[in-house]
């Protein structure tokens, strides 16, 4: 098939590798000139594993170019629209403009049979008002349907997930559309993937509902984990009990630092807006408990960091391991860990960052850190070392080791994923959250 | 291993029949001389499948007998506590009165090592309390010893669930209690089931915690699901593409008129009282938002009966179809399905009940409802049917016959079970909730 993708974000540009990995043709379009010049050269904007390879393996070849023509998707049997809906700077909500004029520009280039798919997040109902909005923009020869078809990526899982799926979800109001989204997936399909055929709103509402669920899951486990710090329970235990339920399930239930990132922390906000605009916010406030319990696991963070540092952090020394939101990715938008870097700092403190992968993008946002070539720097000389993205390099770290060039051997487990004991054998104070 | 199970209610009496089946000599001990005649002669004080049977066996075979007095619990290696935890009368808490009168009577008879187990859902530091107590007034002195072993039962399937549980937590403070309660389940651990060994605050709270979720992730779907409604979207499909990623899981996430029963309404709130004696009650002000959403869906069905009945109340037939909290059972308190008949008769509906188990106790709560023979019985001359409760004999009736007896073809799936398509097409007006 021939297919156009619309934005080269993150989620554009995994997807039209993706589909062009799935043996189709296709076109990836972007206004942004320096966005496009280095994909066409085969180099992926960000850091995602697997992407770089099969990047340079379809680009240059009929599989897969890129160009800011957006004349160039005519002909395409179906065009995906993968551009950013970020948070509006004057609220909660989420800004369409890109969508909207990714629309714009689009229609006029559509002719004969296509379908257009939304793949970004949405709030509820601007699928359907896309529809009418493409019904008059585009001429009379063509015979266009939308469909929405949201996308689950997990960074760091990306490639595997556009590839490999775990379910797909085809928000379609014609069978011409999910006939041509069956032909787009027929590899995944084949391969049991399952698939839930269903209308607009419900498709848009798949996605963000099933980030509130994960957010409401994560702050649940980090609630629970303020009782069990005050009532000397151990967080981690119960989550290995809790989770041998199979209604409830271990994932996602590990207490720590929170969630932070591009979409989750922004996607609940959005939905509570759009439950407003809709008169049900009563039905989403709840979500803001979620949001209040998450921001909370900062500030306990830093205050556990500051009591060991003595009860203030003027002129104290800290490292921060960590600076991606999460592990294997670069992305910092939101960071939980830089977050909490930029908060001892504020108090006083001079912090050193380190991170495997995110450095470039953390002193983008965050100039006046300072950071370090490597973990080990990072700690030389800290009162107080704060683990706080679980990359695999710091569960791995020698306790003994670093005791050897830090100040003083305090650590704080943002991610409750160390092994306590080891640390404490090795003569080092170990605070994880919710754990004794 | 000779057992005694202290108390005879719901918990109590499956323990204890449980115990005898997997070949322990038990006896089960209960202040409550009617209780205990009763279930001496094999019948439990509450439908649950299969119990009945199983105490009838072990009666009869010696291995387990009933009594009233507290002394007949003495010559046993092991004393599970099984008693009530209500709701306090004058507050949110747990009522440990039962409880704590439990310990006081066994502990003058534990003259040599012995291990007293408790079972009952209690507010976290309960089992510290009880175990210093025990320690004092057991003449064996600290060779009484207590553990924590939280009860997973699910009513409807409880059997099954002692016997072949999905995961067993000891919450113990020795090497000697771990040994003997491994000893105990051994038929079970062998078996595959799951230990997980922890201390008696992480024991405690795994329970509580366990409902707490399971509780916010029902609340969750409900919550969505008012979305759903005024965004035109269909929650079951909705929740069809949620449940196929498994860090959510479908399970537990059936949209509809919400929890109920004796545990999970009343656990939630100790909890939530607990918290604030602890000094973070913040941590669970969520659990204040599941509550209020779960009481919501009760008040959105008798909204949506009025609306459907033209209006008003008064003068109208209306057929529940479900008494009990939830199928498989015939408890009835703090039942959705009993609620929301409650409130349609204070507004001078005339309101007739079918349930095929909790018809007996639903009249002991409410008298002044009209309770009818069968379904068809229930819903003759109808203007309104309401599913409360998922029975499948409920989910497998014809509309098409039920059609013939009602005065109004109206049905409000409080449960959204039935098949929307196939009661329109007999001429029904359908509504689920959150359902189109």
């Amino acid at each position: 098939m021939r297919i156009s993708v619309i934005g080269t974000g993150y989620l554009g540009a995994v997807h039209a590798v993706g589909m062009a990995e799935l043996g189709h043709t296709v076109v990836g379009v972007d206004v942004d000139e320096t966005k496009v010049a280095a994909l066409s050269r085969g180099e992926a904007p960000f850091y995602e594993p697997g992407l770089d390879e099969l990047l340079r393996k379809h680009v240059g070849t009929e599989r897969l170019r890129y160009t800011t023509d957006m004349a160039e998707i005519e002909g395409c049997d179906v065009h995906f629209i993968c551009v950013g809906t970020p948070q509006r700077r004057d609220g909660l909500g989420a800004d369409l403009t890109h969508v909207d004029r990714a629309v714009d520009a689009l229609a006029p280039h559509l002719n004969g049979s296509c379908v257009v798919v939304g793949k970004s997040t949405v709030p509820v109902g601007t699928a359907r008002r896309l529809a009418d909005r493409l019904a008059k923009l585009v001429s009379s020869s063509a015979d266009v349907d939308l469909a929405w078809n949201p996308e689950f990526l997990r960074e760091g899982f990306a490639v595997s997930d556009t590839l490999y799926p775990d379910r797909l979800v085809l928000g379609v109001s014609t069978q011409r559309a999910e006939e041509r989204l069956r032909e787009v997936y027929a590899r995944a399909i084949e391969a049991t993937t399952p698939v839930v055929v269903t209308d607009l709103a419900t498709a848009e509402l798949v996605k963000v509902s099933a980030n509130a669920f994960l957010a409401t899951k994560i702050s649940f486990i980090n609630a629970i984990s303020e009782i069990c710090e005050v009532a000397g329970a151990d967080v981690t235990q119960l989550a290995d009990a809790i989770g041998h339920d199979e209604r409830i399930g271990r994932k996602f239930l590990n207490a720590g630092l929170g969630f932070g990132g591009g979409c989750l922390p922004k996607d609940i906000r959005a939905f509570m807006a759009r439950a407003g605009e809709l008169g049900a916010s009563h039905a989403l406030s709840f979500l803001g408990e979620v949001d209040a319990i998450n921001v909370r696991r900062r500030e306990r963070v830093a205050e556990i960091a500051r009591e060991l540092a003595g009860g203030h952090l003027i002129g104290r020394r800290i490292a921060v391991l960590g600076a991606a939101f999460k592990p294997e990715s670069d992305d910092v938008r939101d960071s939980p860990a830089l977050n909490v870097a930029g908060r001892l700092q504020l108090q006083g403190a001079h912090v050193a960052v380190y991170d495997p992968k995110a450095m470039e993008n953390a002193r983008a946002v965050f100039p006046t850190l300072e950071y370090a070539p490597a973990a080990v720097d990072a700690c030389r000389g800290a009162d107080v070392v704060l683990h706080l993205t679980e990359w695999r390099e710091f569960r791995e770290l020698d306790p003994r080791e670093l005791a050897d060039v830090v100040a003083a051997r305090n650590v704080v487990d943002g991610r409750n994923c160390l092994d306590a004991a080891g640390w404490r054998a090795a003569g080092w104070t170990y605070r994880g959250l919710g754990r004794p | 291993m000779r057992v005694s199970v202290i108390g005879t209610g719901y918990l109590g009496s499956v323990h204890a029949a449980g115990m005898a089946e997997l070949g322990y000599s038990v006896v089960g001990i209960d202040p409550d001389a009617d209780k205990i005649a009763a279930l001496s002669a094999g019948s439990a004080p509450i439908f649950e499948p299969g119990l009945d049977e199983l105490l009838m066996r072990h009666l009869r075979s010696g291995s387990l007998r009933f009594s009233s007095d507290v002394e007949d619990a003495a010559g046993a290696d092991v004393h599970f506590v099984c008693v009530g935890t209500p709701q306090l009368s004058d507050g949110l808490g747990a009522d440990l009165t039962d409880i704590h009168a439990a310990i006081d009577s066994l502990a003058p008879l534990l003259d040599r090592p012995s291990l007293v187990v408790g079972k009952s859902t209690v507010p976290v530091g309960t089992a510290h309390q009880l175990s210093d107590k025990l320690a004092r007034r057991a003449p064996a002195g600290a060779d009484a010893e207590l553990a924590w072993n939280p009860e997973f039962l699910r009513e409807g399937r409880a059997i099954e669930d002692t016997l072949r549980p999905d995961r067993l937590v000891f919450g113990v403070n020795s090497e000697r209690a771990e040994k003997i309660l491994r000893e105990l389940y051994g038929t079970a651990i062998a078996g595959g089931t799951p230990v997980v060994v922890t201390d008696l605050a992480t024991s405690e709270l795994v329970k509580v915690s366990a409902n707490a979720f399971l509780a916010t992730k029902i609340s969750f779907i409900n919550a969505i699901a008012e979305v759903a409604e005024v965004s035109g979207a269909d929650i079951t499909s909705l929740a069809d593409a949620l449940g196929y990623d498994d860090r959510i899981g479908r399970k537990f996430l059936n949209a509809g008129v919400g929890f109920g029963g004796g545990c999970l309404p009343k656990d939630l709130r100790a909890f939530m009282a607990r918290a604030g004696e602890l000094g973070v009650a913040d941590a669970l002000t969520l659990l204040g938002e599941v509550d209020a959403i779960n009481l919501r869906q009760r008040e959105r069905v008798v909204e949506l009966a009025q609306r459907l009945a033209g209006g008003s109340m008064i003068g109208r037939r209306v057929a529940v179809l479900g008494a009990a909290f939830k199928p498989h059972s015939d408890d009835v308190r703090d039942s959705p399905a009993l609620t929301i008949a409650g409130q349609l008769h204070l507004q001078g509906a005339d309101v007739a009940v079918f349930d095929p188990q909790a018809m007996e106790k639903a009249r002991v709560i409410y008298p002044t409802l009209e309770y009818a023979d069968s379904v068809v019985d229930a819903c003759t001359g109808a203007h309104v049917v309401l599913l409360l409760t998922e029975w499948p004999e409920f989910r497998e009736l014809d509309p098409a016959e039920l059609g013939d007896v009602v005065a109004a073809r109206v049905v409000v799936d409080g449960r959204n079970c039935l098949d929307g398509n196939a009661w329109r097409a007999a001429g029904w007006t359908y509504r689920g909730l959150g359902r189109r």
